[in-house]
């Protein structure tokens, strides 16, 4: 059975009405919480030590810094 | 963002992006991610700068693996296009600047774009480092929280 205009209008009317603030915000920390909490339990899985990661980090900043110091 | 210039900026050096996306500390991880949500929420505005960022997104690629970093690269580069000012390496004239409150080179490079930033607070690990930082808090996310807290009671308590 074909669609009166009146609900076709009623359709058009909702997909152009734009989200509101509050649910987008709302929506994007839904996402946010979401896929940190995948990223968590991934890591959680993995054997890494943490301390020696962000020893090395540190250590590639500072060569980044002395190579832009002119050190290097 | 309506009001920008009022709003507090937070500098995430890159050992707080890492341990945003990936620690084995729980603490550690929830204060990261409240630090985040703020942010997601206006509340506050992160910062970091690119240095910082490719750091902890090339520690994230060597901790895991091939398939699984991709993950993490794609969500921490998403969420900080997404939530984050990035600004540019500073200036090396900024760097040797910075190198009078700090000794190490590395942390000069953040500090100075932390403050080329305008930023109120550092968010680190290495808050030993800092220690003669002037004009800047400087802090973990655990810490900075536990600020905002006393802050937020301040803020509200009748004299």
């Amino acid at each position: 059975m074909p669609k009166s205009q009146e609900a076709k209008n009623h359709k058009t009317q909702h997909r152009g009405t734009p989200k509101s603030d509050g649910m987008r915000l709302a929506k994007e920390l839904l996402r946010v919480e979401r896929e940190f909490a995948k990223m968590h339990a991934l890591a959680a899985q993995m054997s890494f030590d943490e301390e020696e990661v962000l020893r090395q980090l540190h250590e590639r900043l500072r060569k980044r810094a002395e190579s832009l110091l002119g050190r290097r | 963002m309506s009001d920008y210039e009022s709003v507090l900026r937070v500098f995430w050096d890159a050992d707080s992006l890492f341990r945003l996306a990936s620690t084995k500390l729980p603490e550690e991880q929830s204060a990261a991610l409240t630090v985040l949500r703020l942010t997601v929420l206006n509340l506050l505005v992160s910062v970091t700068s690119v240095d910082a960022l490719e750091e902890a997104l090339r520690s994230l690629r060597e901790v895991y693996r091939k398939d699984k970093s991709r993950i993490f690269v794609r969500r921490l580069r998403r969420v900080v296009r997404q939530h984050f000012r990035v600004v540019p390496t500073p200036s090396s004239k900024r760097i040797q600047a910075a190198l009078s409150e700090v000794s190490d080179p590395a942390d000069a490079l953040i500090l100075s774009a932390a403050k080329e930033a305008n930023c109120l607070v550092l968010l680190t690990y290495n808050t030993r480092h800092f220690l003669r930082a002037e004009r800047i808090w400087v802090l973990t996310p655990r810490e900075f929280l536990e600020r905002l807290r006393k802050a937020l009671l301040k803020g509200f308590q009748v004299a």
